[in-house]
């Protein structure tokens, strides 16, 4: 069943909701620069959004009949993987935050923000467009 | 002399015969089997089936682009405008009909 709203609008809004948390994470890691024995913190969601979507290149299947079971994606339920990055060794007085890592992934994550908001604002102004001229 | 120049009519006539015959028989081989023009329906069934594909390839492409397979902006942005101009259209032509369509219903014979 189809409602008003398709399901890459929920898929967009819910990948906004997973990059402002990473936003949220990298902005603890550049906080956290000068804290001793601090580990860079990382939030991963992509390989798993793209299994859950059949994206990859194993789970492309089309439903050819009503009876099989649907795979279809629900953005409710996703949630991204937080995790700490591996580190052996501690040595005291030195962060292992990398402050250019963190600043480069900060600067990616905003643009792919903005990249998303943009979409969804496209999105919703096209649906808006149709709507008014369907009542002409 | 007279008899000579009838016979060579006769021969050129016979000879600009032949020669149109092939030349038809040329023009006909080469001639492209017309399109049929296709009636008003199939053009607007056509039409919408290619708004419709603009539509699904928006989708997949803004479903690529959440999940980070791909990072093409500019293909997304693209795509994205090329369906909305083709949905806009889409309404143009349909409020045109309508109204076609309320003027002949509204003619008196």
């Amino acid at each position: 069943m189809r409602g008003l709203f398709e399901r890459h609008i929920q898929l967009t809004g819910k990948v906004m909701d997973l990059r402002l948390q990473r936003q949220n994470i990298v902005g603890g890691n550049i906080a956290n620069v000068n804290t001793p024995g601090y580990k860079a913190r990382r939030l991963e969601f992509e390989e798993k959004l793209q299994s859950a979507l059949n994206q990859d290149d194993l789970g492309k299947m089309t439903r050819t009949s009503e009876a099989h079971l649907p795979a279809t994606f629900s953005p409710d339920g996703f949630k991204g993987e937080g995790f700490s990055e591996f580190k052996g060794r501690e040595v005291i007085g030195k962060d292992s935050v990398n402050l250019d890592k963190e600043m480069t992934e900060n600067a990616k994550n905003t643009m792919m923000y903005n990249a998303l908001a943009m979409v969804i604002k496209k999105n919703f102004q096209g649906m808006q467009k149709v709507v008014q001229e369907g009542a002409k | 002399m007279v008899v000579k120049s009838i016979a060579i009519n006769a021969y050129q006539d016979a000879m600009q015969t032949r020669g149109r015959e092939i030349r038809d028989t040329v023009a006909d081989r080469l001639r492209k089997p017309q399109e049929s023009a296709g009636g008003f329906g199939d053009t607007l069934k056509d039409s919408l089936k290619s708004v419709n594909d603009m539509q699904t390839e928006k989708r997949v492409l803004i479903e690529e682009f959440a999940s980070g397979k791909t990072q093409n902006v500019h293909e997304l942005m693209i795509s994205m405008q090329k369906a909305g101009m083709a949905m806009q259209m889409t309404g143009a032509v349909r409020s045109k009909i309508m109204q076609s369509y309320k003027e002949i219903m509204q003619m008196s014979f």
